[in-house]
């Protein structure tokens, strides 16, 4: 798909109304950068354009063509098992994405070849998110939905992580992405979730 | 989606409710006096089977809260508006209360009539059994803190629940009769003579506006309170 | 992807405690009570081992219980796998299997293998073996079901034990009665249609 529209969205959450009234356009090749305070309801928002939730008031665009393979939500959490070892929880990933996974490379690539067979709960933060990121690697989608997914990464990794979003980006993908604080990533689209609270 | 409730039903019925108290005290006593003086004993238990006049309307009340509870449930899931899955809310303690009292009055009834406090027969055990499945949808509405998933999750148990009953009834049934002698059926309702249904009917009337009394003012508690949350978190 | 699913869920229990030597040993552990706690001999552990082993089932199934879909839900992984191309109706089934194959099958096996120890002939040891089969997909159901539809509610094992134990009730009436298969098996069917419904819907809910 050529880009994603949202008209009027609104988001109900239990009672509240968390935004109300919010459209965009996202390209391909752009992306839409989204902050907000905490919960101005920025992981909403991305988890209704995947298809978790469904909006109260407005639409998506497009509806037909849309489907849940169009789209890849990387959240806040790792989706990792604490008590397997990293290469484990690859190897579960594979089943889940139905890729074989080059471990090896993958490990490499991220510089965690040494916790290969460590537990999950060794890793520190940074590298568990390091590796929660690589399944933006394993499994493509047009679509990358990424919710704060810099925190907790170090400097040198926010660069790398900013780095494979241009590329993706070039490659044609369209890119939404939530941060709760100041990134580097130059955007397209700003919003501010802040402005749509009710 | 938030539908409206609209305050004014309840508010109304609120307002009877001076009048439905009244009335239910009124019918409780008659019912009494019917029921402990005006019937006879029965030929073989005596006295003790007068505490039928209670026992019978509180376990078919029981049967049929968790009914209501099922068809709210049911309207629920297809109209969405929130009185329901407040109806629900609001019936299942009553139910339980009316389970329990059942229990005990099908026990006290028991122990003159068979010795014991507790016999393992068909009605009893499956009123047990009743009672925890009310109390696992009480449980469950107040496990929950979001009380609009809450809503959701009880109406699915409230249906669940609710197929499970005749499943549960022909299965203890059928136990029963593998089980236990046949003489544990004096908990039914002997043969019916006039005398002995007036003050069941007047009991059962009773109970009948009793349940909706407390019914109205809980429902109208929990659908204040339900506004009340509503307007604060804006 | 169904495929998948039930070879990734099987995985997880064998790296995680709940594979068969697990499982299997606890279910020992829970019969070998019997001897100590009943004094008679021949019938009392006969009758007692018929009707423990359903309990033993009960309560394996309770491990589970906690655990289903709760365990991905709370890591995030749930979200990987609603994101793929499988309908709730696959999920459901390979959960199924892969709850059925973990937590009943061991039980299947070893009830027969250990009969002979509670004086049970091998004629009642067939006809008790049928009947786990057949009632055991109904409770692997309902466990399934309830888990499904209270994944969000964390550590209330005893709220999920409340709700689920009434409904395995029936099972257990029947399960301990001799050819009472049938019943069984039907009362499994409904209990695996039924939670295939409340999967879905739970599943729906909590993609939330």
């Amino acid at each position: 798909m050529d880009y994603l529209l949202a008209e009027n969205l609104s988001c109900i959450r239990g009672s509240n109304t968390v935004f109300k009234n919010l459209s965009f356009k996202v390209s391909r090749g752009q992306i839409l950068h989204i902050t907000g305070a905490n919960g101005s309801g920025k992981t909403s928002l991305l988890r209704m354009i995947a298809g978790f939730i469904y909006p109260s008031e407005g639409k998506i665009i497009p509806e037909k063509n849309y489907t849940h393979k169009d789209v890849h939500f990387v959240g806040q959490k790792y989706a990792l098992k604490k008590n397997l070892s990293v290469e484990k929880n690859l190897s579960l990933w594979s089943y889940l994405y139905q890729k074989k996974i080059n471990t090896d490379q993958i490990l490499s690539d991220l510089d965690l070849t040494q916790y290969k067979d460590n537990d999950i709960e060794v890793l520190s933060d940074g590298q568990k998110r390091r590796l929660s990121i690589a399944r933006l690697f394993i499994h493509s989608a047009p679509i990358w939905l990424l919710d704060e997914v810099h925190v907790h990464l170090d400097s040198e990794w926010q660069v790398k992580l900013d780095h494979y979003i241009y590329n993706y980006i070039n490659e044609g993908g369209i890119v939404l992405i939530s941060s709760n604080t100041k990134i580097e990533l130059n955007s397209n689209i700003d919003i501010n979730l802040t402005n749509y609270n009710v | 989606m938030i539908s409206k409730i609209r305050p004014a039903i309840i508010e109304k019925a609120d307002g009877y409710i001076p009048l439905l108290l009244s009335f239910t005290i009124i019918t409780f006593f008659v019912g009494l006096y019917f029921s402990l003086i005006e019937s006879p004993a029965d030929y073989i238990q005596g006295d003790s089977m007068r505490i039928m006049y209670i026992h019978v309307p509180s376990a078919w009340f029981s049967l049929m809260i968790y009914t209501l509870i099922a068809l709210s449930s049911v309207f629920w899931f297809i109209l969405r508006n929130p009185l329901l899955s407040l109806a629900g809310r609001s019936l299942a303690p009553i139910g339980a209360m009316f389970t329990f009292l059942a229990l005990i009055t099908g026990s006290i009834w028991g122990k003159p009539t068979w010795g014991t406090w507790w016999a393992w027969d068909a009605r009893l055990t499956s009123m047990l059994i009743l009672f925890f499945l009310y109390l696992a949808y009480i449980l469950l509405w107040h496990s929950i803190s979001n009380k609009d998933n809450a809503s959701k999750i009880a109406a699915a148990l409230g249906i669940i629940g609710f197929i499970n009953i005749p499943i549960i009834k022909f299965s203890v049934d059928w136990w029963n009769t593998l089980h236990q002698p046949a003489t544990i059926s004096k908990l039914s309702t002997p043969s019916i003579d006039v005398s002995m249904l007036i003050p069941l009917l007047i009991m059962t009337l009773a109970f009948g506006l009793f349940l909706l009394s407390l019914f109205i003012i809980r429902i109208r508690i929990l659908s204040l309170e339900l506004r009340i949350n509503r307007k604060m978190t804006y | 992807m169904f495929k998948n699913l039930l070879l990734r869920d099987l995985r997880l229990a064998y790296y995680s405690s709940s594979n068969f030597i697990y499982i299997g040993s606890f279910f020992i552990l829970v019969t070998i009570l019997i001897p100590f706690v009943i004094n008679t001999e021949t019938e009392g552990l006969k009758s007692v081992f018929q009707g423990l082993i359903w309990v033993g089932l009960a309560l394996a199934l309770l491990l589970a219980l906690d655990r289903i879909f709760s365990s991905d839900f709370d890591d995030g992984n749930l979200d990987i796998i609603l994101r793929m191309e499988v309908s709730y109706e696959k999920i459901y089934l390979s959960k199924l299997l892969s709850v059925w194959i973990t937590y009943c099958l061991p039980i299947v096996i070893i009830v027969p293998l250990i009969s002979t120890a509670f004086n049970l002939t091998i004629n009642e040891t067939i006809f008790v073996t049928i009947n786990l089969f057949c009632g055991s997909f109904g409770m692997a159901a309902t466990a399934i079901g309830i888990n499904a539809l209270l994944m969000g509610l964390k550590r209330m094992i005893y709220l999920k034990s409340i709700i689920v134990i009434p409904l395995y009730i029936p099972f257990m009436i029947f399960g301990v009665e001799q050819g009472s298969w049938p019943v069984l098996s039907a009362l499994s069917m409904i209990a695996v249609v039924v939670a295939s419904f409340a999967t879905s819907y739970g599943l729906r809910l909590y993609g939330e």
